[in-house]
């Protein structure tokens, strides 16, 4: 099976050849191209179609969100993580809702780099004690709800999963507790991302209805 | 008819019976003699003053037959008055009531001729003997009496006298009479031109428009009692102003059934009806029985009358205020007086001298007076009370608008504060969190510097992403612990120390915010911080209840006492410190198998 590729945008070159570094000593995935802002990246996200981008919020000539949005439209498959500095939840919750399927701290050591972008691979998205917090308040409250048939919320087995890691524990700690695989409970985040997601989008279209732009 | 209506019309047809008995027993402007005159209470009736035996006495009153013939009836009655000497001091003749008119001559000299169309039975009579017609003994007066048959002729007491001496009763007299009368009308015309004023601009309220019609009616009848004139002839003056009367009754009738509100009475169109009949009666009849028909119309409203103080009484709750007990005796007055008043006309001996009808409608212009100024007091008394209420109201709108800019300027404060931290947030995220990152990034990547550096960069770095997690997870500790967890856990397996995690419930700290929240992550950073430089543990032990946050670990402990001046003493006390400005408290619990510290939060939330 050839390595997967993977797209770095990043403004700032330390960081960027950290991350780069990271992933080229990682087995299973590769450095397709390094992008320094968004005009540069969006071109090259075509021209190497990779599997993973990696993208930083804050770019010189405008927002990583926009580059994960331009990848839950590409015709290939295409997984979008955001590069945060410390994972804090307003962030993240921006890129998650735009279709990033989770976050890469760059703050940390970046030897981690190479496993999260895998565990991503595998289904399971990364999560901090206050993105679960956040998405618990957000889910859970109907008035967030736009559709009737409240397609944005949570199960119970989700509500206790993100509970579990609001309050700080680990993937394999909640497996443990629920009697579930570790890989279980990444679904179950992932699953939750894309509830994030879809509402979102749901969101953006009643907004657009009711401005009569639909 | 129901009983208690039976009941009613009865006893007030009694209460209007008891008050006309009683006005008969008052027997106002009975004829007295009066001091210093002769009181005449005797004279000769004669057929033709020129045959003395046609001539018989009388006494006085003198009441005429009443043909019912329209032609003039006239009398003549003659007296004899006798002077000592001739009164050097003008005398008068003063004749307190007659009817309806007189000729008078004394010793054949013609003193008084009645004007045509002037009569005088509302009005007494004063006229003066000049000493010169007078003679040394006995004098002839002679009185001739004409007017209208059906009516009949009176001729009460007389006096003779000083003129000055009688000109006194005279007057007064005839205020009581036709200036009673001639007020009246003033007043009648006065009210009419107000409550008309009235109900035109308040169109609803029927009551003023009757009042005002009734108060026009008792003007025409007062022009009878005023003056003695008479319009037309006899049969139609004997029509008009009798038959007023008892419109004025049906007026009064109507006004009290609108001010009650009551729908249209059958009563009503029986009187209607009534007087319709009785006045085409009038007409068809030959004048001889004009006058008759006259008095049926008046005896015919008078259960109008007692009809009104019956709905009054029944309805005397609805009325607002002192409405009913006023209303109830000007009315009751006024049927009084009516009914005085026909009686003494329609008796053919007329029991009293003064008719007392003319008062009637300065009784109902209290009634109509009342009307006016209590319905200008209740306007008054409303325009006050909208005015109270509209500067209550303007007040609280005032306050309740002076209350909400001060919550919107507190909100825009909070607003901006708000905004003014996240910005700041955003500059220490981005710049200096990016900044930090980058340097780091070149450090490891290069790998030049020193560890030192590295190891300061990395705690800075670590101390940055703990204050932004104060700041952003102020709602709740457990997750403010558990991002605490994912800042210090790479640190924590480098020096090979697991957590061993075991958050339940959520603590409730006294105090909440970004500043109770650093404390706190300082404390369990303090804590953590010094197992990784001293205890050499390979467990710390993170717990919580609703009170208590406890961080044990499983390492060698210390001696807390000993240790006061070192620099594991230095963090304890800060430790404490800053659990003082939580509101918690904190123990430290040392030993050879760990060291346990725990912060406890009070029962009951300070408020």
């Amino acid at each position: 099976m050839p390595d997967h590729s993977v797209l770095i945008i990043e403004d700032r070159p330390d960081i960027a050849d950290s991350l780069c570094a990271a992933v080229m000593a990682t087995d299973g995935i590769e450095v397709a191209a390094v992008a320094g802002d968004l005009d540069r990246g969006l071109q090259l996200l075509f021209e190497v179609r990779p599997r993973v981008l990696l993208v930083d919020i804050g770019l010189p000539d405008g927002s990583g969100v926009d580059a994960i949005r331009a990848v839950s439209q590409v015709d290939w498959q295409v997984d979008a993580l955001v590069i945060s500095i410390f994972g804090d939840e307003a962030r993240v919750i921006e890129a998650i809702r735009a279709g990033a399927k989770g976050y890469v701290l760059k703050g940390g050591d970046l030897a981690h780099i190479g496993e999260d972008i895998h565990s991503v691979l595998d289904g399971g998205s990364p999560i901090s004690p206050a993105i679960a917090r956040h998405l618990l308040a957000v889910l859970n409250d109907p008035r967030d709800s736009p559709t009737p048939e409240g397609a944005s919320t949570l199960t119970n087995r989700e509500t206790e999963i993100l509970r579990a890691v609001a309050r700080g524990y680990k993937r394999h700690e909640i497996a443990a507790q629920l009697g579930i695989s570790a890989g279980t409970v990444g679904n179950h985040i992932t699953s939750i991302y894309r509830k994030l997601e879809v509402s979102s989008n749901i969101e953006a279209v009643a907004i657009a209805s009711r401005a009569g732009m639909l | 008819m129901t009983a208690p209506l039976l009941r009613i019309s009865i006893a007030m047809t009694a209460w209007v019976a008891l008050l006309t008995a009683l006005l008969f027993a008052l027997n106002i402007g009975r004829i007295t003699p009066v001091d210093g005159a002769r009181f005449i209470d005797r004279a000769t009736l004669c057929v033709d003053p020129q045959q003395p035996e046609t001539c018989t006495d009388v006494t006085l009153p003198y009441h005429s037959e009443r043909p019912f013939d329209e032609g003039t009836l006239t009398r003549t009655l003659i007296a004899q008055i006798t002077f000592d000497t001739v009164p050097d001091t003008v005398q008068a003749l003063y004749l307190p009531k007659l009817a309806d008119t007189v000729t008078v001559t004394l010793n054949d000299v013609t003193l008084f001729e009645p004007r045509d169309d002037v009569r005088l039975w509302s009005t007494p009579l004063l006229v003066s003997l000049p000493p010169a017609l007078l003679r040394a003994g006995q004098n002839t007066v002679t009185l001739t009496l004409e007017g209208p048959g059906p009516e009949g002729l009176d001729l009460w007491q007389f006096h003779v006298g000083p003129h000055a001496v009688l000109a006194q009763s005279h007057a007064t007299r005839f205020a009581i009479g036709q200036g009673v009368a001639r007020f009246s009308m003033g007043l009648m015309g006065v009210l009419a031109a107000a409550l008309l004023l009235i109900w035109w601009n308040r169109r609803a309220e029927m009551h003023y428009f009757w009042l005002a019609a009734s108060c026009l009616s008792a003007l025409f009848i007062l022009t009878h009692y005023a003056f003695g004139t008479s319009i037309g002839s006899y049969k139609i003056w004997t029509i008009l102003w009798p038959f007023s009367a008892a419109v004025y009754v049906f007026t009064i009738l109507k006004f009290l059934r609108h001010l009650v509100s009551l729908p249209v009475l059958l009563l009503e169109k029986a009187h209607l009806g009534m007087i319709l009949l009785c006045l085409v009666t009038a007409l068809i009849l030959p004048g001889g029985y004009t006058f008759a028909m006259a008095v049926t119309v008046n005896t015919l409203s008078a259960p109008s009358a007692v009809a009104v103080l019956v709905i009054l009484w029944m309805r005397r709750t609805d009325l607002p205020g002192p409405d009913f007990p006023v209303f109830f005796v000007c009315i009751s007055l006024a049927v009084t007086l009516g009914i005085y008043s026909l009686i003494i006309t329609a008796l053919p001996h007329t029991p009293r001298s003064l008719p007392l009808f003319q008062v009637m409608p300065t009784v109902m212009s209290f009634a109509c007076v009342y009307l006016i100024l209590s319905k200008f007091l209740q306007s008054l008394r409303g325009y006050e009370q909208l005015t109270d209420t509209l500067n209550q109201t303007l007040g609280q709108r005032t306050a309740e608008l002076e209350q909400s800019f001060t919550r919107l300027a507190e909100t825009e404060k909070r607003e901006a504060i708000a905004q003014e931290r996240s910005r700041i947030m955003l500059d220490l995220h981005d710049g200096l969190g990016g900044q930090l990152v980058n340097t780091l990034a070149y450090i490891r990547r290069t790998g030049s510097g020193d560890d030192t550096i590295r190891r300061a960069l990395e705690d800075a770095l670590r101390d940055l992403a703990m204050m932004l997690d104060s700041v952003e997870s102020q709602e709740s500790l457990v997750t403010l612990l558990g991002m605490m967890r994912t800042r210090l856990e790479g640190l924590l397996a480098d020096n090979g120390i697991a957590f061993d995690w075991q958050i339940g419930e959520e603590p409730v700290a006294p105090v909440s915010g970004p500043s109770p929240n650093l404390n706190l992550a300082r404390i369990v950073q303090e804590a953590i911080t010094n197992v990784i430089k001293h205890a050499d543990a390979s467990v710390i032990r993170v717990a919580t209840d609703a009170r208590t946050i406890t961080i044990s670990d499983n390492g060698r402990g210390f001696d807390a006492q000993a240790n006061c001046a070192s620099d594991r003493g230095h963090g304890i006390s800060n430790m404490t410190r800053r659990a003082e400005a939580l509101g918690a408290g904190l123990k430290v619990a040392s030993g050879s198998t760990g060291t346990e510290i725990t912060l406890t939060f009070p029962e009951v939330p300070l408020p």
